[in-house]
């Protein structure tokens, strides 16, 4: 049910975006806009159907905290 | 996409800053959390230590006139090092409307409509903020003025109406924590509240008079200091001790307003107010994240001057040719907040460890270093300059 949802926002996102990139042959535009439409359209795939995404704030976390050791203590 | 040049006024550009901060300056239950009744006078060392940054983004912004991060990054390192050093701009751009986002969406579902999914609270939120950046962020900016009137005035009168449950003696005893404790809390006020500033040099070039871009901003952080001072103060001379155990100390003292049975439930009005900041808050995120991605990867300037976006249809043509990011990034946006934490508690965490070292990468290393590069540019053109 979430899979069939996320992918009839996508094709309204592509069908309310696209068709002034295309008239207008911005073929530049349009490559960028395919990269970036997927890869956020991946992440809406693998959320729906369930898959833990890392969130990238934890891996900051983790950098500051046991690497450059940049981190308050908790009282 | 696009940002017109000269579009809006200096006080305009103030008070978007004021509507900004506020939206954030409401919620200080993290700061609380580590200087407890002395929280208020964190606010005025925070903007002390907030001015740092600020100088450095005023000194760039007086070598390169007119110009915004991502421009002043691209004149001075180049295009290619200027673009890779504004993806982490983009990266922090990103996060930071996530986080605030996330913020929003647990604040509703906690104390607003707690059997909603958040994933529906976010997905309305984001929705509103996608619609006001259609209709022009310069609206945003135009109507911030309002907003923040009206924020100041509910600020005083929630003030002025809770006054007799004060209690002066919670506010003693002053300066007795570690002075560890006072260092964090400086740190964390100028960096997680004040330094986000940083995202108004996204839209310099909106400014009439862009010679006042520094008094704005200036003006900006001073009017929300006074109020997070007020705010601060409020909450611990209502709550005492319990201000620091209570996850959102604002709400929780406006609650206790009761004038003869009149004037009660004040707080859904702070409710509706925090979500109308929110807006401005988010649709300011997600607009430079669209204007960092757009200036980063496409062939065009989406930055117009505004005259010649009006006179000449040709300007608005070549203006018009940007990549539509808006929806794809306000989309990002939804899917970020809900993995960016598990947890409020998660999420506090990070406010009290991590948070102020991260944004202030942001917010002062990286200006820093630019401002350095410049300087040493500027330096060696003069001595070319010279020898020729």
């Amino acid at each position: 049910m979430n899979l069939f949802i996320i992918l009839a926002v996508f094709t309204g996102i592509a069908a309310y975006d696209l068709p002034p990139v295309i008239k207008n042959k911005q073929w530049r535009n349009l490559a960028l806009y395919i990269v970036f439409f997927l890869f956020i359209l991946l992440i809406g795939i693998l959320m729906s159907l369930d898959v833990t995404i890392p969130s990238p704030i934890k891996a900051i976390q983790n950098f500051y905290q046991n690497v450059l050791h940049l981190a308050f203590k908790v009282s | 996409m696009k940002l017109e040049r000269d579009s809006i006024s200096p006080n305009q550009f103030m008070f978007s800053i004021i509507c900004f901060m506020h939206a954030i300056v409401l919620r200080s239950g993290f700061i609380i959390s580590i200087t407890r009744q002395d929280s208020w006078i964190m606010s005025i060392t925070g903007f002390i230590f907030s001015l740092l940054p600020l100088g450095v983004y005023v000194a760039l912004m007086k070598n390169y006139p007119n110009k915004n991060l991502i421009e002043i990054n691209q004149a001075v390192f180049g295009k290619i090092v200027g673009n890779l050093i504004s993806l982490f701009y983009l990266f922090f751009f990103l996060s930071l409307a996530a986080l605030n986002t996330h913020d929003l969406g647990h604040f509703v579902l906690s104390y607003m409509l707690p059997e909603t999914p958040v994933a529906i609270i976010v997905l309305f939120f984001l929705g509103a903020c996608f619609y006001s950046l259609k209709k022009g962020v310069k609206n945003i900016m135009h109507l911030s003025t309002l907003i923040a009137f009206v924020t100041l005035i509910a600020m005083i009168i929630n003030s002025v109406l809770i006054a007799k449950d004060t209690h002066f003696e919670f506010i003693f005893p002053l300066l007795q924590l570690e002075p560890e404790k006072y260092v964090q809390g400086t740190v964390s006020i100028g960096a997680v509240v004040m330094g986000e500033v940083l995202v108004f040099t996204m839209l310099t070039p909106m400014l009439k008079n862009g010679k006042k871009v520094g008094k704005s901003l200036f003006f900006g952080m001073l009017i929300s200091t006074f109020s997070s001072v007020v705010v601060m103060i409020r909450n611990i001379l209502t709550l005492g001790p319990l201000v620091t155990v209570v996850t959102l100390p604002t709400f929780e003292s406006i609650r206790n307003v009761s004038l003869a049975d009149i004037f009660t439930r004040l707080e859904s009005i702070y409710a509706i107010l925090l979500v109308i900041l929110f807006v401005v808050r988010v649709s300011i995120l997600i607009y430079v994240s669209v204007l960092a991605m757009t200036q980063i990867f496409s062939k065009e300037s989406p930055i117009v001057p505004e005259l010649a976006y009006e006179n000449s249809p040709r300007e608005k043509k070549k203006h018009q040719n940007q990549p539509p990011f808006l929806l794809l990034t306000t989309a990002l946006t939804f899917f970020y907040s809900l993995i960016v934490f598990e947890s409020p508690i998660e999420n506090s965490h990070w406010g009290a460890t991590v948070a102020p070292f991260f944004s202030l990468t942001f917010e002062l290393l990286l200006p820093a270093i630019t401002l350095v590069a410049a300087i040493f540019r500027k330096i060696v053109s003069k001595k070319k300059e010279v020898n020729a």
